[in-house]
């Protein structure tokens, strides 16, 4: 396929690396970037904010990179192409969603034009001082690709190829320029746009019942389906099964770790990229990339002049990584015919394979078999037993919006988020919408599970992170009616930072916080919500951090809805979550909900049902409450109701306006996914 | 006649209690029976009083237990004020 014209700057330009790789990019189809200023890449996304609104795309400055690189995630989830761009310190900031991206098959693209390091190092000096950390730096077995432009003109050629080859592979794949190179200005000749191949993305033309999620054609690598088209899609940075699910056995971490090694490996002799010269009978042969190459040329022709003409020496341009498939445990300098000189790709896969059923918290919960003859209408058993089943006439209403398949699910007894989910499958019901249109985006944790239960287009995504990749997506695809599902820890501690900043920008999403009080996945540890005075894993002697009052937080940083309610009050909860789908921008509910197991077992305060009944004594509905009296102690009052419904204009809606304003007739509106 | 009933799927309940102590007009008790896994499942203790509000179901954190409005044809009740077959007991002994 070729460019589509509308983003393709045809003609000979004289620019620098930084601007050649955006005009790469926007000529390859990308039509959404989230950045965070850093020198020496910052230029790449300045002119991409300046020229993305006359092609129909979005760039959003985020906080930090974390949320960089993955709202961009998000975003090709909503049906865009999508990169983002950095260079070391924020590059090290992205490693965790290198991760992810390799683990979901995200198609995406990272720049990294580097500097010298380590930390704040040289920001306007030159050096390829990441190419080992794109290799390696984030954690488990993974391959991805990475380019390496030594000019103006190959920043834009081998930034159209990243978009392509992550395409064609469903990998992150990664530029790595450096500061000469960004920086340099030399002529660029853009060709026209049919001239240009683009990979399109290849979605599944199957129906959603017969699609299965992660299962590969013959290259390896799945089709991808259409966020909000009723495939109920389930992404997850768990290792997975075929359908999406997470499954922590040894076969299935096998299987996908080798599926996702190998579309790369296999290919390796496809993807790398190099030029040869004069290679025929030399003695000694040169082997370079990026800038380097260049300095490499010059030493070359100097030592030709000097009469050592008889020694014939290549020069090769690019580096692709990984290198070749047999690569066991390489020593370094080893390289392979093709000129990579790394250590060994591979040495970790025994790690891998030796891989354990682990980190399940609720082991039994997952392991028993459903009898066949488990339902059941329950109106004569006075103490016997029970099993036998009438024949169903009637359904309950919530399983429509539940997978099924994977119920029982893992929360303990007692453990209010099941109870939540049982309200947000009423509103569901009760708000009349279009519900293919709803995406649940979850961070990690016991709350984050929800994603994986909740028969919706739904991602459980990293640690914190599910606002800013909600962000991406919502930007991405505007029709999509957005929820993020997820813990007091995940929102407001590691996330804490992307909540914020999504309420003020008023981001038209809404947020279910259940608050347990407590991080409980990991087992109890103070969390920025544990009131004062109990025992927590990390608090033996009793808590002391004064803790967050999340309303009060969440109405300051400016979201126009904010309600409390508990497990206890399920149909105002319900009423509330269906009001939420009816506002546009941020809005905010949360949900007290039991955690019997990890914060009341160590504080005596009895079983779930003991809480809920505490809940439904303490609590005091007061609607239009000011938020700053509403914050919580370990046994007083509990203040429920809503607190907050205002009215502002959501980011859509100020980037339209402000673009409108601006630009006229040349502003282009994002409509909803358009990526081909 | 009851006005409503409930479905519980057995399997699945933990015996968490939500939907004994919230039903409205306490038509459930849990059972001294278990289910597989162990727990004490409810059962309808006083089902003429079911009114079908679904409020034990909008509780049930195991997507065990809903109510739903009694069906027009009376035959659906008739059946569930069967006693329970004697064969259950066995079962419920080979499952635990
Ligand atoms: C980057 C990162 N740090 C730490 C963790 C470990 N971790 C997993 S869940 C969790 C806490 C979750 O707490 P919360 O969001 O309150 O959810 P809950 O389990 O209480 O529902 C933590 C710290 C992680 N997965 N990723
Ligand atoms: S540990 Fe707590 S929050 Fe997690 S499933 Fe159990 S009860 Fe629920
Ligand atoms: S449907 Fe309503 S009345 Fe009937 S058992 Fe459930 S909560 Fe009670
Ligand atoms: S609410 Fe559900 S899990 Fe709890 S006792 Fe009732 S049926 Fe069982």
């Amino acid at each position: 396929m070729h460019a589509e014209a509308a983003g393709v700057m045809t003609g000979t330009h004289f620019l620098d690396g930084d601007h050649s790789c955006c005009e790469g990019a926007l000529a390859a189809g990308a039509r959404f970037s989230a950045g965070y200023p850093i020198t020496p890449s910052t230029e790449v996304v300045e002119r991409f904010a300046a020229r993305v609104p006359t092609v129909g795309g979005t760039f959003i400055q985020m906080e930090d990179e974390l949320a960089a690189s993955i709202a961009i995630q998000g975003a090709v989830w909503g049906g865009a192409k999508a990169f983002t761009v950095t260079s070391g310190p924020g590059f090290s900031l992205m490693m965790e969603h290198i991760g992810l991206a390799v683990m979901t098959e995200t198609p995406c693209v990272f720049v990294d034009v580097q500097r010298g390091g380590p930390s704040t190092g040289l920001p306007t000096l030159p050096a390829q001082a990441d190419m080992m950390q794109v290799r390696w730096g984030s954690h488990g077995d993974y391959e991805v690709i990475a380019l390496c432009p030594n000019s103006p003109q190959e920043c834009f050629d081998l930034t159209v190829t990243a978009f392509n080859y992550a395409e064609q592979y469903r990998c992150p794949v990664f530029v790595m320029m450096d500061e000469v190179v960004g920086h340099m200005t030399e002529k660029v000749v853009i060709p026209p746009p049919e001239q240009i191949e683009v990979t399109p993305r290849r979605y599944t033309t199957l129906p959603p019942d017969e699609f299965l999620a992660f299962h590969p054609r013959e290259d390896l690598v799945p089709d991808m389906p259409r966020t909000g088209e009723g495939y109920n899609v389930h992404v997850t940075g768990l290792t997975h099964d075929e359908r999406g699910y997470p499954d922590m056995t040894p076969a299935t971490q096998d299987k996908l770790i080798r599926r996702l090694q190998d579309k790369i490996k296999k290919n390796v002799d496809k993807i790398t990229l190099f030029e040869e010269e004069q290679i025929e009978g030399a003695e000694v042969v040169v082997v370079s990339y990026g800038i380097t190459s260049r300095v490499a040329q010059r030493a070359i022709e100097l030592a030709a002049k000097e009469g050592r003409e008889s020694r014939q020496v290549p020069s090769h341009h690019r580096m692709a990584l990984p290198r070749k498939a047999d690569c066991g445990n390489r020593r370094q300098g080893e390289g392979n015919s093709r000129g990579g000189a790394q250590p060994g790709t591979d040495g970790a896969r025994g790690r891998t394979l030796r891989c354990r059923e682990s980190n399940r918290p609720f082991r039994w919960a997952r392991r028993r078999q459903r009898t066949p003859s488990g339902r059941h209408s329950a109106g004569h058993h006075g103490g016997g037993a029970m099993s036998e089943l009438t024949e169903l006439t009637v359904h309950n209403p919530v399983e429509q919006f539940l997978r099924m398949d994977r119920i029982p699910h893992i929360w303990c007894p007692g453990c209010g988020i099941g109870t939540s989910v049982n309200s947000f499958a009423h509103a569901l019901i009760d708000a009349k919408i279009d519900t293919r249109n709803v995406a649940i985006v979850s961070g990690i944790g016991c709350t984050g599970r929800v994603a994986g239960y909740v028969k919706q287009d739904s991602f459980h995504t990293t640690h914190g992170r599910a606002i800013p990749f909600a962000t991406g997506l919502k930007l991405a695809n505007p029709k999509l009616n957005v929820v993020v599902y997820s813990g007091d820890g995940d929102l407001f501690a590691i996330g804490g930072n992307h909540l914020i900043h999504a309420a003020r920008r008023n981001v038209d999403i809404k947020v279910i916080c259940i608050n347990n009080l407590i991080y409980a996945m990991t087992g109890g540890q103070t969390a920025p919500t544990t009131p004062s005075d109990v025992i927590t894993s990390t608090n033996p002697y009793g808590t002391y951090d004064p803790s967050f009052n999340l309303p009060y937080l969440v109405e300051a940083a400016g979201a126009v809805y904010v309600a409390r309610w508990t497990a206890f009050h399920v149909r105002q909860l319900a009423r509330s979550m269906q009001e939420m789908f009816a506002k546009k921008g941020f809005s905010f509910i949360e949900v007290l909900s039991p955690c019997p197991t990890l914060y009341q077992r160590r504080n005596k305060m009895g079983d779930g049902l003991d809480t809920m009944k505490f809940y439904k004594e303490v609590s005091k509905i007061r609607n239009g409450a000011a938020t700053k009296d509403v914050a919580l102690t370990k046994s007083g009052e509990i203040t429920v109701g809503k607190f907050v419904d205002r009215e502002r204009s959501d980011y859509g809606g100020l980037m339209h306006d402000k673009l409108l304003d601006s630009l006229g007739d040349d502003y282009v509106e994002t409509e909803a996914c358009t990526c081909q | 006649m009851a006005k409503g009933s409930v479905q519980i799927v057995v399997e699945r309940c933990k015996a968490c209690g939500f939907c004994v102590e919230f039903c409205p007009t306490h038509v459930l008790a849990l059972s001294s029976a278990f289910n597989a896994k162990g727990y004490h499942t409810p059962y309808m203790v006083h089902p003429e009083k079911c009114s079908g509000c679904d409020l034990c179901g909008m509780y049930c954190p195991d997507f065990a237990i809903f109510g739903y409005k009694q069906p027009a044809p009376p035959k659906e009740s008739a059946e569930a004020a069967a006693p329970p077959p004697a064969a259950e007991a066995k079962e419920d002994q080979d499952a635990r």
